[in-house]
């Protein structure tokens, strides 16, 4: 037994102890190399996800960046305008006699009915801090000519501080029993209008 | 090849060659005596234990060709071990060569028995070796030597006599188609080391060689054979013509036969053996004879080598697999490099971007939401214009027509089955005609024309249609008021 033992440890001493060196050190060699690899290609992953993530926050805030500008560009037209904002029924006023001495309209009598609120066009238009309200006026006119008149109602499109929506408008020839006296209108209309303002809350809260 | 010693003896000495690839170096020459086999053992114990090769280049070497029935594996094993017991019961050392099966109906096979009989000197080496269990792997017959080196020569000539003086003597190794039949040392008188002498010995020999071949029946009387001279510088080649017709002598020179060989190095006094000993290294170990003890010595040799070559093949398949790994690495690395910088990029532009955001009067939802109302209001703002400057239009082209009133509204008039929108405006124009009735369908032919009007309902002076009641007296005064009309027309959207 002991010399069966002895022979068996000849035999693997006889094996070239640099061959089994050689290998270890390749296999160990081997085995480092792989576990790099392995901490690389973890390291790899972690660098392609934070990537990816920082891809898509760029390519987000650069188009909320482009959306922003359009929608502020917009958004700031209104303001200037005064879309946005208070209701100006001053200057609204102040317009239309502007318009009735450019466009000789006899006479305009007006009647304009309390704010109110409207509903949005569209269920998801807007937010809860966007209210869209109008104010409905209610023009009579008289004028000599029909384009004198054509005219003013095209024209008070223009009214500043709001959007002007037509509703309905009537026009009929004046007979000459109906003239008033020492003037000589030939066309009459019974027109209404919405006069629509937007409301921003939020700008509102900002602005105080 | 790998390094391998051998071990040349002869009944006088022992050389110990170191062999490699392309050389045989003389390492040491031992009497082959007591004293010297002592010293021979003290030498290789001092070595590196490597491997040993002994080539006994000893007379009386036995051969013997019997026929046994056609076996394989351990039965063939044991028959042909029986039959060397048999023919060589005390020979140390027996081996068999087979000569190939017989051809006829019995299945049976030609085989060589081989031994070394009598107590020769090679005996006294062998007891030291292993005595001193210094691992011989392999034992060769210096005859079994010229088979091989017959193929390295490239001999196409079936028999084959080859003749060489070395130290032992003049050996003589009758080859028929590459398989060991036949040889013998026989030694040379003391006459014989003056060239013209060997030269006569070697010629009476190789005909008394031939001339036993013949009569023991393993050459056939008609059979052809090339006697192959190899001609050392101490025996070169002398003046000899053959005898008889069915001999054909050849004497090439020992440079040749080593070259071809592959043995680039020797030493000039010892050629034949250095020859031996580079074949013997060559050559595989089963081709010797071997008793058990060399087997296991040899099987431990196949598993030292097995083992080496295993070591080699990891290392190799680790250093493959570790190349790849470092060239995926390189480019993980390279990878990561790129993804860093185009990380490092993207974080400079997402601050710029960031740093670079308006002051927002309100929410950006805010801001969405007004652009979008402002788009879907956008249809309800048009001004009622557009309609009013078309029936202006066509009031142009039939002046014999007075408006009493147009009365516009949004919405409420054509509806989408009419292939219209059903936002579109609508207005309802009532007058009259001045003059000639028929006017008024010139106005309302006019207004068809129009691309953006859609005529609802008219409703003319005389209700021509076949629907309608008409009523009159053709015969009474003609009525003064004018003929009166209303219509209904719409303006497509978006035209």
């Amino acid at each position: 037994m002991k010399n069966a033992r002895r022979a068996r440890l000849r035999e693997l001493a006889s094996v070239p102890i640099a061959a089994v060196a050689v290998a270890a050190l390749a296999v160990a060699g081997w085995l480092f190399a792989q576990s790099e690899l392995a901490a690389l290609r973890a390291e790899h992953a972690t660098l392609s996800a934070e990537h990816a993530a920082m891809s898509v926050r760029a390519a987000r805030i650069a188009e909320l960046r482009r959306e922003a500008d359009r929608s502020l560009a917009a958004y700031s037209r209104l303001v200037a305008r005064g879309v946005i904002g208070g209701e100006r029924r001053v200057a609204w006023l102040e317009f239309m006699t502007r318009l009735k001495s450019e466009r000789r309209v006899h006479r305009v009598k007006y009647a304009i009915e309390p704010q109110r609120v409207l509903a949005l066009p569209s269920a998801d238009a807007g937010i809860a801090e966007i209210e869209l309200r109008a104010s409905r006026a209610e023009l009579d006119l008289q004028a000599g000519h029909e384009g004198d008149l054509l005219g003013f109602l095209a024209g008070l499109h223009d009214v500043p501080g709001a959007w002007l929506v037509p509703r309905t408008c009537m026009l009929r020839r004046v007979s000459a029993a109906e003239a008033e006296v020492g003037a000589a209108p030939r066309l009459h209309a019974l027109c209404s209008f919405d006069f629509v303002t937007l409301h921003d809350r939020r700008a509102e809260a900002i602005a105080r | 090849m790998r390094e391998t010693r051998v071990l040349h003896v002869t009944a006088a000495r022992v050389d110990v060659y170191r062999v490699g690839r392309g050389f045989a170096d003389r390492e040491k020459r031992f009497t082959n005596d007591a004293s010297g086999l002592a010293s021979l053992c003290a030498h290789l114990k001092m070595q590196r234990r490597a491997p040993l090769r002994v080539i006994a280049d000893l007379a009386d070497e036995d051969f013997h060709v019997e026929h046994l029935p056609l076996l394989r594996g351990a039965e063939r094993r044991e028959v042909l071990s029986r039959r060397l017991r048999q023919r060589f019961p005390d020979a140390d050392l027996a081996m068999t060569i087979s000569l190939g099966r017989i051809r006829g109906d019995r299945r049976e096979e030609r085989v060589m028995l081989g031994a070394f009989t009598g107590r020769q000197p090679g005996h006294a080496v062998l007891a030291a070796l292993r005595q001193e269990d210094l691992p011989v792997t392999a034992i060769h017959s210096a005859a079994q030597l010229a088979p091989a080196m017959l193929v390295k020569m490239r001999m196409a000539e079936p028999r084959v006599l080859v003749v060489a003086i070395g130290a032992a003597g003049l050996r003589q190794t009758y080859v028929e188609d590459g398989r060991l039949r036949f040889s013998r040392l026989s030694g040379l008188s003391s006459r014989a080391s003056e060239s013209e002498d060997s030269a006569a010995q070697l010629h009476h020999e190789t005909a008394r060689m031939h001339q036993y071949l013949l009569a023991s029946g393993v050459v056939q009387p008609d059979a052809n054979i090339a006697v192959v001279h190899v001609s050392t510088s101490a025996h070169p080649d002398g003046s000899f013509e053959p005898g008889g017709d069915r001999v054909t002598w050849q004497s090439t020179a020992f440079a040749t036969v080593a070259r071809a060989c592959g043995l680039r190095r020797w030493s000039d006094q010892d050629e034949c053996e250095a020859l031996a000993a580079y074949l013997a290294a060559a050559s595989a170990s089963r081709e010797g004879y071997a008793d058990e003890s060399l087997h296991t010595e040899l099987r431990r040799e196949r598993r030292r080598d097995a083992a080496t070559w295993a070591c080699g093949v990891l290392a190799s398949a680790s250093l493959v697999a570790t190349g790849a790994t470092v060239i995926e690495a390189s480019g993980l690395r390279a990878q990561m490099n790129e993804l860093r910088s185009r990380t490092s990029a993207a974080r400079i532009e997402l601050e710029a971007v960031s740093a670079g955001l308006p002051a927002l009067p309100t929410a950006v939802e805010s801001l969405r939401a007004v652009e979008r109302i402002e788009r879907e209001l956008l249809p309800l703002r048009a001004s009622m214009d557009p309609l009013l400057k078309e029936i202006s239009r066509s009031l142009d082209a039939v002046p014999q027509i007075e408006l009493e009133s147009v009365r516009w509204q949004r919405g409420a008039g054509p509806s989408p089955a009419n292939g219209t929108d059903a936002d579109a405006e609508s207005a309802e124009i009532a007058g009259r005609v001045a003059g000639d009735a028929r006017a008024v369908e010139s106005f309302v032919s006019v207004l068809r024309q129009r691309p953006v009007i859609v005529i609802k309902d008219a409703r003319l002076p005389f209700g021509a249609s076949p629907g309608s009641r008409i009523a009159g007296d053709l015969g009474g005064a003609p009525d003064s008021g004018a003929p009166t009309f209303s219509l209904i027309i719409a303006r497509r959207s978006g035209i």
